[in-house]
């Protein structure tokens, strides 16, 4: 039972990564945000990112063009990056987004057959 | 802007350090990002700052590696390849895997080489039998052997030196695509 409680997480853990670029590009659909408000809204959510592991993926998406940064100074406190998406990136995320609800119409299709 | 602990400041001097290869101002960028991180976090009470970074270098590998790999991905060069696998390989079977593709790589290039010398020198170039050995290549004159492919040598060792190359270029960009997927940033379980 033991291994199977932990085959399960580990699919779990593969499925959140799987899903994480998608939700970080959904999270800045509306509004440019920075990477711990970024973190933070994704965990309220219940996705359970790890904070260090947003930046590297952030990085890459700023690399790829498809989403663009900009210092902010809030003139109290200190300075944040806040990432905005890029035309790209939002062309990317309704790819991602289109591809995501295929796949888990499926998959609900597939879960009825059992019931 | 607020002062860290100790232990951060570390941490950030030694990514700093580790990212070294970036341009200076990406290492930078990187560096001020992951500062405010820390500088909110701790602003708000947290103790454990730093567990969800890992080590630095550790840190550091998941931008450099995923850039590496990504840019060699689009640049199609089979040399920046090797040297994109080899950056975060910390197994010795990564190591095995990429010399053994270079080394077939380095074969096709060779057997390239021997269908063009082949044109100019059929004499000393091919397959030679001789007595209980078989050598492929290019022998010395007056060595003893027969050369027993002819011109058929030509389109042999053009068709195997390109199956060799292109074989071990795909073979390299499945590698670097696999370890692409698994260096990507990963959610805590």
């Amino acid at each position: 039972m033991q291994d199977i409680l932990q085959d399960v997480e580990t699919w779990r853990t593969q499925l959140r990564k799987g899903s994480l670029e998608l939700a970080v590009l959904l999270s800045l659909r509306e509004t440019p945000r920075y990477g711990l408000e970024l973190a933070d809204r994704l965990n309220a959510r219940g996705l359970g990112v790890s904070e260090g592991s947003i930046y590297p993926l952030l990085s890459r998406l700023r690399n790829e063009g498809k989403v663009e940064t900009e210092w902010v100074d809030p003139g109290a406190g200190h300075s944040h990056k806040y990432y905005r998406l890029t035309r790209r990136g939002r062309s990317s995320c309704q790819s991602m987004l289109e591809a995501w609800r295929d796949f888990a119409a499926a998959l609900e299709r597939v879960i009825g057959d059992g019931e | 802007m607020s002062e860290l602990p100790r232990e951060a400041e570390f941490f950030l001097r030694d990514l700093e350090r580790c990212l070294s290869t970036l341009p200076e101002g990406e290492r930078r960028d990187i560096v001020a990002e992951i500062r405010s991180h820390l500088v909110d976090r701790a602003g708000q009470g947290a103790t454990e700052l730093l567990r969800s970074f890992g080590t630095a270098e550790a840190y550091a590998a998941a931008f450099l590696e995923e850039r590496a790999l990504t840019r060699a991905l689009a640049a199609r060069s089979s040399w920046g390849l090797c040297r994109a696998l080899l950056r975060g390989a910390r197994r010795l079977g990564w190591w095995y895997a990429v010399a053994a593709l270079g080394l077939v790589q380095l074969l096709g290039v060779v057997l390239l080489g021997l269908a063009v010398a082949k044109l100019f020198l059929p004499e000393r170039v091919g397959l030679f039998v001789g007595g209980s050995s078989l050598t492929l290549g290019m022998r010395d004159e007056g060595t003893t052997g027969t050369e027993v492919l002819g011109l058929w040598a030509v389109p042999l060792f053009f068709a195997i030196g390109f199956l060799a190359l292109w074989s071990a270029r795909f073979l390299l960009r499945l590698l670097a695509s696999w370890r692409l997927s698994r260096v990507r940033p990963r959610l805590a379980p």
